[in-house]
């Protein structure tokens, strides 16, 4: 064989060594509730327009969080965080650790943010 | 007694025990506090018992720096002084607001709340208050829903204000004090009497005489024992700089602080608080029965850690907030009957629009109206003008100053006010446009004053700290005195009056003292 030939092969059995493990680490999205990406306090006061509005908004604030796999990773690697009031519980947390972020003057917490964003993002794909 | 001024002739000397200047709420305080006493008062008027455009023209004055009322609208030459236009609102200083605070430069008052104590309980009387009780627990005996926020006590906690019965709409302490003042034996009353000059003894310890001016190309000397300024923090400053006959730089100006340090109340809408359920209570609603209004403010421990000024938050549905235009906008008008009316007017138009809203979230939703103290500035300044009032005398000009600390103690506030609702589950806070920005230092044109006006003549140890000593008396001049919020080191968060009474009685009280030990 060769050279040449030997080292595509070699570098294609890389690849197709490495691409699960890839995917698993940098492309796998968690499995998650859809349905609880809606932010249950930010709904009490927002429609879901201005959810998405401020979605969008920290999106482009924060870009390495524009993806799903992004935001589903920072709200859903924990397994136990895929209910909706655990959800409810970080946003809570987040006001007491000043794990916040201001979005178009809003304060908000870092979780219910990431659910405006993703929720955003989710309704982009649909459409 | 009355004497309206006018009809007196040139060269009258009118003799007394004490001499007090101007009839707003601090010279009037004083003025019924010697009522019955065996002590001659003379008690000198600008203005007469209404309104009068051509007395009123002395307060006029250009402004520079952050924008600002017409200095002319913004006081009344009249018997009451601006009591016939004020809105009543009365709460005392906190303890931290006497502190020296080190992240506050200047901030140092040479006294602590506890020497103004008893007489804030006075100032009750003449400002006809309710008890003197500021805790919220007395007032929720008395009205059983004021339910606060369940809020973390250890940041925030309920500041109460009382409102006063003889506000401009019930006619001032004009209203309230005429008759009495008029009837009293041992008060002579002059209107129609300004002050137009000061004149000390040589090497000017002690004043010996002040020349009126009685509007009818008159003048008459005044002779006391003591006299006290209480022309309000601008006309007090404005007077001491231009009585410069014998000391060049004005009289207790040696160390360039008259003048100097003028503060005023930041008033200005910062946040919105959409409450994510109704919450029932009337806490913050004006309460016109048991004259009471309450506001969100911030535990001294949380000022002390975040390095900020004091300040508090008061609450206005946003519904009509919204609609209203910043009186910074609305009160242009010199007249300051006219600017009142443009204010009344514009709180009927809000709430005219404010009836389009009458559903959804909105409804729960409140804006923050933050009130705050303003860091004292030597920059910030009154100084005289090149242009001169009916008497010769120069007008005063305002450089309004304000700086950064002023501005990241607002978006502070609110954003500590932000967290902490948060924190109880009850809210979300929306930041106005102009707090958003970090690096921003800057107030926008439509940056609202409370029409305070304070610290021209601050109180100081020793003459180089200030231009009145611990008692309010001048530095270096033995019987000349200052009442006012003048004397203010810095401003605290709520309305002035109450204090400038207190500070104003306790003051009659030192010059009671030195009267009989002289005598
Ligand atoms: C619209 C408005 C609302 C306000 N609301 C509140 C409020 O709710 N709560 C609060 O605490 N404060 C409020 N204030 C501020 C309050 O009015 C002042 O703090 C208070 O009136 C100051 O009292 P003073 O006696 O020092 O001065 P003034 O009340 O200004 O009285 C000074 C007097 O001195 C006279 N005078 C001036 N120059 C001379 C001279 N050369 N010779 C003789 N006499 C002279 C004047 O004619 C006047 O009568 C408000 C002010 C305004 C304009």
């Amino acid at each position: 064989m060769k050279r040449r030939n030997f080292m595509l092969l070699v570098s294609a059995g890389v690849v197709a060594v490495s691409v699960p493990f890839v995917n698993q680490v940098y492309f796998d999205i968690p499995d998650y509730d859809k349905e609880s990406i809606f932010p249950q306090f930010l709904s009490l006061i927002w429609d879901e327009e201005s959810i998405s509005d401020i979605g969008a908004k920290y999106a482009a604030k924060f870009p390495e969080e524009s993806r799903e796999r992004s935001l589903a990773k920072a709200l859903f690697s924990d397994s136990a965080s895929q209910s909706k009031d655990k959800l409810l519980a970080l946003t809570q947390s987040d006001f007491f650790n000043g794990n916040l972020v201001t979005i178009d003057g809003w304060v908000l917490s870092k979780t219910e943010a990431r659910q405006c964003a993703l929720h955003y993002i989710m309704n982009q794909t649909k459409a | 007694m009355h004497i309206d001024a006018r009809k007196l002739s040139a060269n009258n000397i009118i003799e007394g025990d004490i001499c007090i200047i101007g009839t707003g709420p601090a010279g009037l305080s004083i003025a019924l506090d010697w009522m019955n006493t065996p002590y001659k008062v003379i008690l000198l008027e600008a203005g007469g018992f209404e309104y009068d455009d051509s007395v009123q023209d002395m307060l006029s004055g250009d402004a520079t720096g952050q924008r600002y009322f017409p200095l002319r609208s913004t006081r009344l030459a009249q018997f009451g002084g601006t009591s016939g236009h004020w809105a009543g609102m009365c709460s005392p200083f906190d303890e931290i607001d006497f502190e020296k605070r080190d992240w506050v430069p200047n901030s140092e008052w040479p006294i602590s709340k506890k020497d103004l104590e008893p007489y804030y309980e006075q100032a009750h009387f003449p400002l006809k208050l309710g008890p003197y009780n500021y805790d919220l627990g007395f007032w929720q005996e008395q009205w059983p829903n004021l339910n606060p926020f369940p809020l973390d006590e250890n940041v925030i906690w309920n500041k109460v204000w009382q409102l006063s019965k003889v506000s401009g709409w019930n006619g001032g302490l004009k209203q309230a004090y005429q008759d009495l003042i008029i009837k009293a034996p041992n008060i002579q009353l002059y209107t129609y009497a300004t002050l137009v000059d000061i004149k000390g003894n040589e090497p000017v310890n002690s004043v010996q005489e002040v020349e009126i001016n009685n509007r009818s190309n008159n003048t008459l000397k005044v002779r006391a024992k003591h006299y006290i300024l209480a022309m309000g923090a601008i006309q007090n400053a404005r007077m001491l700089l231009a009585s410069n006959r014998q000391a060049k730089n004005g009289l207790g100006n040696d160390h360039d602080l008259v003048g100097r340090f003028f503060m005023e109340h930041l008033e200005v809408d910062t946040a919105e608080m959409w409450l994510l359920k109704p919450f029932p209570t009337e806490l913050n609603h004006f309460n016109q029965q048991l004259m009471f209004w309450n506001e969100l403010a911030l535990r001294k421990e949380v000022l002390r850690n975040e390095k900020i000024l004091n300040g508090t938050c008061g609450l206005s549905p946003t519904a009509y907030a919204r609609h209203v235009t910043p009186r910074i906008d609305v009160w242009q008008n010199e007249d300051p009957r006219e600017s009142v009316d443009n204010i009344f007017k514009s709180w009927d138009e809000a709430e005219e629009k404010a009836k389009a809203h009458n559903q959804g979230a909105i409804m729960r939703a409140f804006t923050f109206q933050t009130r705050m103290e303003q860091s004292p500035n030597p920059n910030s300044r009154i100084t005289l003008s090149e242009k001169k009032d009916a008497f010769g005398v120069p007008l005063a000009n305002l450089n309004w100053e304000l700086s950064p600390l002023d501005k990241r103690s607002l978006r502070r506030i609110n954003q500590i006010m932000a967290k902490e609702v948060g924190k109880a589950g009850i809210a979300r806070v929306k930041l106005n446009d102009f707090l958003i920005d970090e690096s921003d230092d800057s107030f926008p044109k439509s940056t609202n004053g409370g029409w305070h006006h304070m610290g021209t003549t601050r109180m100081g140890a020793s003459p180089n700290k200030g231009v009145v000593d611990i008692h309010c008396q001048v530095h270096g001049i033995n019987n000349l005195h200052v009442a006012g919020s003048g004397c203010y080191v810095t401003s605290g968060a709520p309305n002035p009056t109450l204090t400038l009474v207190a500070f104003a009685l306790r003051l009659s009280d030192r010059i009671k003292e030195r009267i009989k030990q002289e005598s």
